[in-house]
């Protein structure tokens, strides 16, 4: 009896250090969470880490909530957290629960990098874990957990033939958001005879209207705001590089990545600027990510307000290079690229060209359309 | 004298640096010099190999070694946008600890390179490191998190689509961080306990992956640091400029400090420079010390480069006059060469990218080679050396290199 009275005492001791420990996760979650700029909140946050790491596996899933509303920077001190209770947890030989990291993973509500931490801790757990769960993952909005969804998908459809292949191809393309992916699946699909489009899966853009080339001796262009950074107009008529009278033309590109090869486009020049605009009609207001890449120096302005610059020459471009996020209103909006050369001789230094997607969070294609400036 | 002038340096260094670790890139003082007894003299992919340990993914920085452990780093993911901190035990390969980051800035770079290109940098307070996405992070050496800084985030316009490679160093409580980039280009000193700015001064607007160096004179240590164009030092305690040396930049090797000389990098060549009152002064110049992507080293009376190609040049410390030069191209000459040659108990080590150690015999009138050893894998990093073995970290693992005992 007095054992039993003994335990009791010790569980209800244990259940309310438990609870304690929790309401304190909090406070130290908040701490870490305000992490800013320059280091701001470092003092503080690294306090709070330590004692948040020295509660162990009782603030793993608080911690891991904490990333639904974390900025990157506090992310980042989140998932270093993780990994240090997860070690703890793991030498001290007490297993993390399963069951509630599945919960948890299978709680889209939460931050997707929250729960790809969640599956990863579940495929340590168990090694088969990829069999039971990827399958029900492939629209996943972690891109990583999607991205193994289709891997593992893909690997099993090795073994399908004819109809039941392309129907399977298909199903995977539309949920495919891994550029190397989805054009091993394009290509698949077009020996099974269909017509995947990578352009529109991915929200590729293809037509603008060019203008250029203005002058950019020296650089000078990239900060210097030509009367298209100011106002569109298409009708309009400028002076261009070497007084030369510039139009608004059209151009449409047939890349399946969207590529405008201004070289071709436009013409070859050197110390130059050129502007590429577009409409695009989106039928409510939305976020979107501005996916694109660019050879050279680049700015990106959505209605009127710039979005991104990076003034950098010829160190290479690819698919999805940089992002910049913004919001489409309802109704038209208004897409500028400005995309500078410089002057440099080298025979991998001629080409000035971009290319640019509109998409989601997850990089699939928005409900919009891009339509052809009216002259 | 020269040991007490490289034990004097050390102390000034890092807080707790003793003489055996290897805390930083090209090792303590970036002197690319060990001093290791019994290191082996011959290896392969299996001889005289103490343990090997795989890391999660591609990296083409260097392991750092303080006591007892080794530290590396590695990038992962589709978008090689996971970063891996791992400390390993020196003496089995196991990993003690691992922490990951999620890339906050761009993970644009060539593809020889990775996101773990920086070397990080150890003391007892902590290890600091930098990746290529500007993502900066401290732990002390039990893994605790000291405190982490998105450079990204707070300097947007940082952009280097070649990939950062520059290294940060720690001198007293600041860490050195650079960051020559296209857009955001600066050199920073860091505090190390909470991560908040200490001085912050702005470099050219142009990429290069330059290690800074330190020049210290008692108490003071100035920052060299060269951008493409000149060669520049700052004085470590507020980033003031201490000296320049106009059109005497390079893009990638580092600078090594012997006394209060500095062996330059510049050009297609190095320079010899001291200090006579406020500036600094020409010693020699030698042309013809290619380095193309790694630094030189400068051991005992000579300073020996490596260009891409493998060819490796030797001239007097004191002359810079060619002691043997043009030599023919060490190893069997299968792969360019990224890592920085090392040295360490009369010999200097050469590290292709095909995983080929030619060992150089020092002291001889001609380049000989002692031996020639195949890792088969490939070596992008400076290796380390400390506790009597070769720390060589490859692209995706690393191994340590010992004499069976």
């Amino acid at each position: 009896m007095r054992w039993l009275a003994l335990g009791l005492s010790l569980l209800l001791f244990l259940s309310s250090a438990n609870a304690a420990d929790l309401a304190n996760a909090d406070k130290l979650l908040a701490s870490i969470r305000a992490v800013s700029k320059e280091g701001t909140g470092n003092q503080e946050a690294g306090a709070a880490w330590k004692e948040l790491v020295s509660l162990g596996g009782d603030v793993l899933f608080p911690t891991l909530k904490a990333f639904d509303d974390a900025t990157p920077l506090a992310a980042n001190w989140l998932r270093s957290a993780i990994n240090a209770i997860g070690e703890k947890e793991k030498a001290a030989g007490r297993k993390l629960p399963a069951d509630k990291l599945e919960a948890f993973l299978k709680d889209t509500k939460h931050a997707p990098g929250g729960r790809r931490i969640a599956y990863e801790f579940l495929v340590e757990l168990d090694p088969k874990t990829p069999d039971r769960l990827l399958p029900g993952m492939l629209n996943d909005a972690s891109f990583e957990n999607r991205r193994d969804a289709v891997a593992a998908a893909l690997k099993k459809a090795e073994k399908l033939e004819g109809a039941e292949a392309k129907k399977e191809y298909t199903r995977l393309f539309d949920a495919v958001r891994d550029k190397g992916q989805a054009d091993a699946l394009a290509e698949l699909l077009k020996k099974a005879g269909e017509s995947p489009s990578l352009t529109s899966h991915f929200g590729v853009l293809t037509n603008w209207m060019l203008v250029g080339p203005f002058d950019s001796t020296m650089g000078t262009g990239y900060n210097k705001a030509y009367e298209p950074e100011k106002k569109v107009d298409l009708a309009a008529k400028y002076v261009g590089k070497a007084n030369a009278e510039l139009k608004w033309i059209p151009h449409t590109s047939t890349d399946p990545n969207g590529l405008v090869n201004l070289n071709k486009a436009i013409e070859k020049h050197k110390d130059s600027v050129a502007y590429a605009f577009t409409l695009v009609d989106s039928p409510k207001d939305m976020a979107v990510e501005i996916r694109f890449g660019c050879i050279s120096a680049v700015k990106v302005f959505l209605n009127g307000k710039e979005l991104f610059q990076n003034e950098e020459y010829h160190h290479g471009e690819r698919f999805d290079q940089y992002l910049a996020v913004g919001t489409l209103k309802a109704g038209k909006n208004e897409l500028l690229v400005k995309v500078c050369q410089n002057n440099q001789t080298e025979q991998w230094a001629q080409n000035w060209q971009f290319q640019l997607r509109l998409c989601d969070a997850t990089g699939g294609a928005l409900p919009v359309k891009s339509v052809l400036p009216a002259k | 004298m020269k040991l007490l002038l490289s034990l004097s340096s050390l102390l000034v260094l890092g807080s707790f640096v003793t003489a055996g670790d290897w805390p930083q890139f090209r090792g303590p003082g970036a002197s690319g010099i060990g001093e290791e007894k019994g290191l082996p003299k011959s290896w392969g992919a299996t001889e005289n190999v103490k343990w090997k340990t795989d890391l999660p993914g591609r990296s083409a920085a260097s392991p750092v070694v303080f006591g007892k452990k080794v530290f590396v780093t590695s990038a992962t993911g589709a978008k090689l946008d996971r970063l891996h901190v791992l400390c390993l035990d020196a003496d089995t390969g196991k990993i003690l600890w691992q922490r990951q980051l999620t890339a906050t800035g761009n993970t644009g770079c060539h593809p020889k390179s990775s996101m773990a290109a920086p070397t990080p940098c150890v003391n007892a307070d902590g290890v600091y490191c930098l990746f290529a996405t500007a993502d900066l992070v401290a732990y002390d050496l039990d893994g605790n998190l000291k405190w982490y800084r998105s450079l990204a985030g707070d300097y947007p316009a940082i952009s280097n689509q070649v990939g950062m490679a520059s290294s940060p160093i720690l001198w007293k409580d600041s860490l050195i961080v650079p960051m020559d980039t296209i857009g955001d280009s600066f050199l920073a000193a860091i505090d190390t306990k909470y991560g908040q700015n200490i001085w912050k001064v702005d470099r050219p607007k142009s990429i290069n992956w330059v290690t800074p160096t330190l020049r210290t004179t008692g108490d003071k240590a100035e920052v060299v640091f060269s951008s493409t164009k000149d060669a520049l030092a700052y004085n470590a305690l507020d980033g003031k400029k201490a000296w320049t040396m106009a059109n005497m930049g390079s893009g990638t090797p580092t600078a090594s400090v012997v006394g209060d000389q500095v062996i330059l990098p510049f050009g297609g060549g190095v320079v010899c420079l001291k200090p006579e009152g406020n500036e600094m002064k020409e010693v020699w110049k030698a042309p013809k010390l290619a380095s193309g992507y790694t630094s030189p080293v400068a051991y005992k009376d000579h300073v020996y480069g490596i260009s891409r190609a493998g060819t490796v040049t030797c001239v007097n410390l004191k002359t810079g006059k060619e002691a043997w030069g043009e030599a023919a191209r060490v190893g069997k000459g299968k792969g360019q060469f990224w890592a920085s040659p090392i040295a360490n108990d009369g010999f200097v080590y050469t590290f292709d990218d095909a995983g080929i150690c030619t060992v150089i015999e020092t002291g001889k009138p001609e380049g000989v080679i002692a031996s020639v050893n195949d890792l088969k894998a490939e070596i992008l990093g400076t290796p380390a050396i400390a506790n009597g073995a070769l720390y060589i970290q490859t692209a995706t693992g690393i191994f340590c290199i010992a004499a069976k005992k």
